[in-house]
């Protein structure tokens, strides 16, 4: 991504580090308005922390998964359910 | 409807499964005999209360879950969690000066597939293994057993702002061991 930071700070901007922490923080708690607002602003623009974000989320998926299939000798295999 | 019954043999047989489950978690036979043995009691005291709508073993290990966290939330006790004060700056080493990734993450092909591969499992097993003690302690009881924030801190005597940083660090690394470990190198994972 490339990005240009005409002078001074721009409060709403962020950048791939802060946006990152935002991304982990917005699937423990609900982002405030001016988080929500910059974050978007920033995956608008931004195709590194659109696969960040994807990847935070497909984890989450694969660990509550991992839980609940409990992982036996194959008799449970959790693709298999999803073909029914 | 009659309630659903759920047999005695049914619960057991599923005892393998959730001792497995529960090593993952706890890291000791002793400690996960226990949390299952004390799951597998309150399932059949409670088996009435068993929905019905979803599977058993579902149902099984949320109890599990439930006694893994009150472990947990006993071995807190004991041993202090080292309230883990480094700051979020610690992380900078992925990031250059400017906040840009030094190492770009990747695009992960076909993540779905991976859902119904075991070895996938496993290489998500071993990159959890590589999180430091607290780190993981923190990240386990967020994502797999389903705790809010409010309550890790609260069991484990930490402040929201440390729980996140934490979880933040789980996700970087955990994120890094995968891409490495199984969407580099996976079948079928050569579209980049």
């Amino acid at each position: 991504m490339v990005r240009v930071r005409p002078g001074g700070e721009e409060p709403m901007k962020l950048t791939c580090k802060e946006a990152s922490r935002l991304i982990s923080l917005g699937l423990d708690r609900e982002l405030g308005l001016s988080e929500r607002a910059s974050l978007r602003l920033h995956l608008a623009l931004c195709d590194t922390c659109n696969k960040l974000k994807a990847h935070f989320e497909f984890m989450r998926q694969a660990l509550s998964s991992y839980s609940s299939a409990g992982r036996d000798d194959g008799d449970d295999d959790p693709g298999k359910r999803r073909d029914l | 409807m009659p309630p659903p019954v759920i047999e005695l043999r049914e619960l057991e047989s599923h005892r393998t499964a959730l001792v497995r489950f529960a090593m993952a978690q706890l890291r000791d036979e002793t400690h996960a005999e226990d949390c299952v043995q004390e799951a597998l009691s309150a399932a059949i005291q409670n088996a009435d209360l068993f929905a019905g709508g979803s599977s058993v073993r579902t149902w099984l290990v949320g109890i599990l879950k439930h006694k893994i966290l009150d472990h947990f939330r006993k071995a807190s006790r004991e041993r202090a969690i080292v309230d883990d004060e480094s700051s979020y700056d610690e992380l900078d080493a992925r990031f250059k000066q400017d906040g840009h990734f030094i190492e770009a993450p990747a695009a992960w092909a076909d993540p779905e597939q991976a859902l119904s591969q075991r070895e996938f499992f496993e290489v998500l097993e071993a990159c959890m293994d590589r999180l430091p003690g607290n780190i993981a302690l923190v990240f386990r009881m967020r994502e797999i057993m389903g705790a809010d924030v409010d309550e890790i801190c609260d069991e484990l005597s930490i402040t929201p702002n440390n729980c996140w940083i934490m979880i933040y660090r789980a996700r970087m690394s955990l994120r890094e061991c995968l891409e490495k470990r199984w969407f580099a190198s996976a079948p079928g994972a050569k579209s980049r």
